[in-house]
Parts: structure tokens; C-alpha cells; sequence
């Protein structure tokens, strides 16, 4: 796959890589192609962690990471290329220091950067095989796109509270992602990040499935999971796996693509808090501090709190009332509507598309917490646990 | 007679059963509309307010994309094994839609 050029193995790396060598089917040879590969693991998160640290230390010549976020404490649970002391320091500085650590013979390339249509072209064509382990649709079709447009091998993988989802697209003109979804949601559909949450091990099993995949592809061994999607469940333990053809169809890849150059992809997130309605012009928001000091003036105060019941455990304001924010349409009527409401969720998104409900049903004084409980424990109560 | 169905994970604990269902045999268009009946929780995840399938659910039967079959109308019989995927979670009607 690499188009690297191979050269033999230094008497250092035939020490270091003695097992690959001794390994039938794959070897000397193997193991220079690997030396030769060029890889991109888009995302050092949950799924980028294992992968990179398996890829560095399988002998992957030249590695690069994306990634524009910090390390928050609440990845350590599971993005294991990050450790304590790096909390609040760019992702992509930990996982070099990491990664070189574990192996300073290969190149390790840092990417501060987020993918986008302006710059994913330029990022991904210095790499042979490119591997997802973005946490968002937006990224996911993108990359896939970029992938298709400049005809490389994508190591695919996705995972959502104990399941995960592992393929190869796009490689040796297979199927691409969009050949399993042709086209992200459009308006009628967002992601719920109320029902977040990972088990910290999943992404360390599907992250390291997709490291199996990039390298067998760079040492051109063995079968992929190019036309196969492989889904695993955490909690039966159970691998199943779904066939997936190319769509003749398909807008990218397809005999006659509409995707001929890349665009940004339209579509919600989660967060924006946004709306059709137009409210988000004229809805009122309550800095946490403000909201504390009406508390403590006796306003009278309706506080409503639209998390999952699983979010609410961890903590929650003095007496706030629980609607979760999909059942709000079934339940609102139980809310008074004389009340002055102050609508709360983890960090502002969800509240603040229930507070856009609620005054589309007449409520007439309903507010949004903004920033949510993150933004209460950070400026009024930290014994509020943050999640 | 029945075919064996399965949904995701998330979708199970929110229509309130934990393993694999079965379902009496048919189309699939059948079988989903059966399951959003007897299911309400989960119907906003995988049909629209007219009862189409979603555009971001895939279903496969026995392994095979029903894409590449006859579709929603393709038949699932005794011990088939359907399988429904979604790329990604809907927002609840009436909330900002």
C-alpha cells in the first residue's frame, strides 16, 4: 500500500521489531513497508490513543496526529495517550511526547489543527492510509469525502456508549461510508449528546481493531474489513458483521458522483442550541452567578432541569424539577405556567432548545441557564461534580 | 415462526428490553412498523412523523443490506436475522423541529 519507498531494517530496528521479523506471513518485508507508511490518525482521543500507540509501536514510519483539542480530565478515562499531569495542555503535544517516548524512531507529525473542507485536501494527501477517530458526523463524512476525492484507504471507526463500529473504506475502490450512509441528517435530526457517555475500554478495543487494519494494509497481509462492517457489543460480547457493497449511487464514490470536490458538510451539532424557530434572537440567558443571586434574594424561581435521569445522579441544583429534554413535549403541561423558569442542562445546548419550546407553547418567562451545571460548578457552587 | 431482530443498544434500554426481539416474518417495512407499535419509545429514532424509515437507518437481513435486496419491502422469514443500524441518534419531535 505505502508508496513509500522501502530500505532495509537498521540492526537497532531488527532488535526492536524481532517479533514482527520472526512472524510468518509477514517479516522483513512486512515490517519495511511498515517503515515506509504513512499514517493519519484524525482525532487523539478514545479511538486515536490505542491506535497511535499500537502504530508507533509496530514501526509505522511516519505517523501523524490531528487533533485541536486540550486534555480534559474526563478523557483520562479512556484517551490512554494522555495522563494526569497533561490536563489543560494540547492533545497533540501529550500523544507526541507520548508516542516518542515509546518509539523515537519514527516521525511523529503534529497537526494542531481541526479537519475542515479548507484544509483536509492539504492534510491528508501526504499520507497513504488515514485512520477516523473523530467524535463527530461532521469530521466523519468529510473525511470520508477527502478520502474518496484523493483515493486513499479509510480505517473507519465509531463508538457510542458500550457498541462500537469498525470498517476499511474506500480501499481498493470498495465501498465508502457514505455507501452505508449516503448523506448526514439533515435539519430533522441532531445528535443527542444527552445520551453520552462511553465505556472507557470500548474505544481501546475498536481503536486497536483499526491500528489491525492500517496495518495490514501497509504490510499487504491478510483479509480487511474493506466491504464488511464489523459491529461489536460490549456488554454480550458479541462481534456481528453486515456486508457492505459499493452503491453505484453513492454520491461520492458512485458512477456518477454529485461530490466531485470538497464542501463544508451542513449539519447541527449538538451544542449549537439553535433553532427554526427564530428564538434564539429573543431567548433570555441567566449567567450562573446572576441566577445565584436571585436564590438568594427568595425570587421565585422554577428551576427545571432537562438532563437524563443517569446525568441528574451526579448532581443537580436545590430543588430543581426533572423532565428529561425528550420527554418535554409529552410532559410540559405539568410545569406552571406563572412560574419565572430557569431551564438547565449540562452545558446550554439542551436547555436551551427547551427553552425554545417552552415559549413556543406560551410560557412566558422562561430563561436558559447558560453554560449549564459546567458553568455553576465553575462560578458559583464546585462541589457541584462537572462530567 | 419468527425472525430475530436487533437494534442497538441505546434503543433497547430506551424501549425497555434487553436482548435480541422476535417478530412474526414479513416485509421489513412491516416488521418496522410493528416494532415502532409495539416500542412508542423508539419510534422517533427509527421512522419519521409519516412512518417512513428514517434516511439515516440502515437495515440488514442476515448480513446483507436490504439496499441491495428489495429494499424496505424486502421479505424476512422464519429464523432470518434483521439488523438495524443507525448512523446517528434523531432529536425528539417537537423540540426545535
Amino acid at each position: 500500500m505505502s508508496t513509500g519507498t522501502t530500505q532495509p531494517l537498521s540492526r537497532e530496528e531488527a532488535a526492536r521489531y524481532s517479533r514482527h521479523l520472526t512472524l510468518p506471513g509477514f517479516g522483513a518485508e512486512g515490517q519495511a513497508r511498515l517503515k515506509a507508511g504513512r499514517m493519519l490518525i484524525i482525532g487523539a482521543g478514545g479511538l486515536g490513543s490505542p491506535a497511535a500507540l499500537y502504530l508507533a509501536a509496530a514501526g509505522v514510519g511516519t505517523l501523524g496526529m490531528a487533533d485541536p483539542d486540550v486534555v480534559d480530565v474526563s478523557n483520562l478515562q479512556r484517551q490512554i495517550l494522555h495522563d494526569t499531569g497533561h490536563a489543560g495542555a494540547p492533545k497533540i503535544d501529550s500523544a507526541a511526547k507520548r508516542l516518542r517516548a515509546l518509539n523515537p524512531g519514527i516521525e511523529i507529525v503534529e497537526h494542531r489543527e481541526a479537519v475542515d473542507a479548507s484544509n483536509a485536501l492539504d492534510l491528508l494527501k501526504n499520507y497513504d492510509i488515514i485512520l477516523d477517530g473523530s467524535d463527530n458526523f461532521v469530521t466523519r463524512y468529510l473525511v470520508n469525502d477527502a478520502c474518496v476525492l484523493l483515493n486513499k484507504p479509510l480505517v473507519h471507526g465509531s463508538i457510542f456508549r458500550f457498541e462500537g463500529v469498525a470498517s476499511v473504506f474506500h480501499l481498493h475502490d470498495g465501498p465508502c461510508y457514505r455507501c452505508l450512509y449516503p448523506s448526514p441528517p439533515a435539519a430533522d435530526a441532531v445528535p443527542d449528546c444527552a445520551t453520552g457517555g462511553v465505556l472507557g475500554v470500548l474505544p481501546g478495543v475498536i481503536g486497536t481493531i483499526q491500528a489491525t487494519e492500517a496495518i495490514k494494509i501497509a504490510a499487504g497481509i491478510g483479509v480487511t474489513l474493506s466491504g464488511r462492517v464489523l459491529l461489536y457489543d460490549a456488554l454480550t460480547m458479541r462481534f456481528r458483521e453486515m456486508t457492505l457493497t459499493r452503491d453505484p449511487a453513492c454520491p461520492v464514490c458512485g458512477e456518477h458522483p454529485t461530490i466531485t470536490r470538497l464542501e463544508p458538510i451542513e449539519m447541527q451539532t449538538c451544542t449549537t442550541g439553535r433553532s427554526e424557530t427564530g428564538h434564539e434572537d429573543t431567548m433570555e440567558n441567566i449567567h450562573p452567578v446572576d441566577l445565584k443571586k436571585e436564590m438568594n434574594e427568595g425570587r421565585d424561581l422554577l428551576l427545571l432541569d432537562v438532563r437524563e435521569p443517569h446525568e441528574i445522579q451526579i448532581g443537580k441544583l436545590p430543588d430543581a424539577v426533572e423532565i428529561p429534554l425528550g420527554q418535554l413535549p409529552e410532559r410540559f403541561a405539568e410545569l406552571p405556567r406563572d412560574r419565572d423558569t430557569v431551564v438547565y442542562c449540562r452545558s446550554g445546548g439542551r436547555s436551551a432548545k427547551a427553552v425554545q419550546f417552552l415559549m413556543n407553547q406560551g410560557f412566558p418567562k422562561v430563561r436558559n441557564l447558560a453554560g449549564g451545571t459546567l458553568a455553576w460548578s465553575d462560578h458559583v457552587d464546585p462541589s457541584l461534580p462537572k462530567y | 415462526m419468527s425472525v430475530t431482530v436487533h437494534l442497538p443498544g441505546v434503543l433497547r434500554e430506551e424501549g425497555g428490553f434487553t436482548g435480541p426481539l422476535e417478530q412474526p416474518p414479513g416485509s421489513i417495512r412491516a416488521i418496522l412498523r410493528a416494532l415502532t407499535r409495539s416500542y412508542p419509545a423508539i419510534a422517533p429514532d427509527l421512522v419519521d412523523g409519516d412512518g417512513q424509515p428514517r434516511t439515516f437507518v440502515t437495515a440488514f437481513l442476515n448480513g446483507e443490506n436490504i439496499r441491495y435486496l428489495k429494499g424496505w419491502e424486502t421479505e424476512a422469514g422464519d429464523h432470518d436475522e434483521l439488523t438495524f443500524t443507525l448512523s446517528i441518534r434523531p432529536r425528539r419531535p417537537g423540540i426545535g423541529s
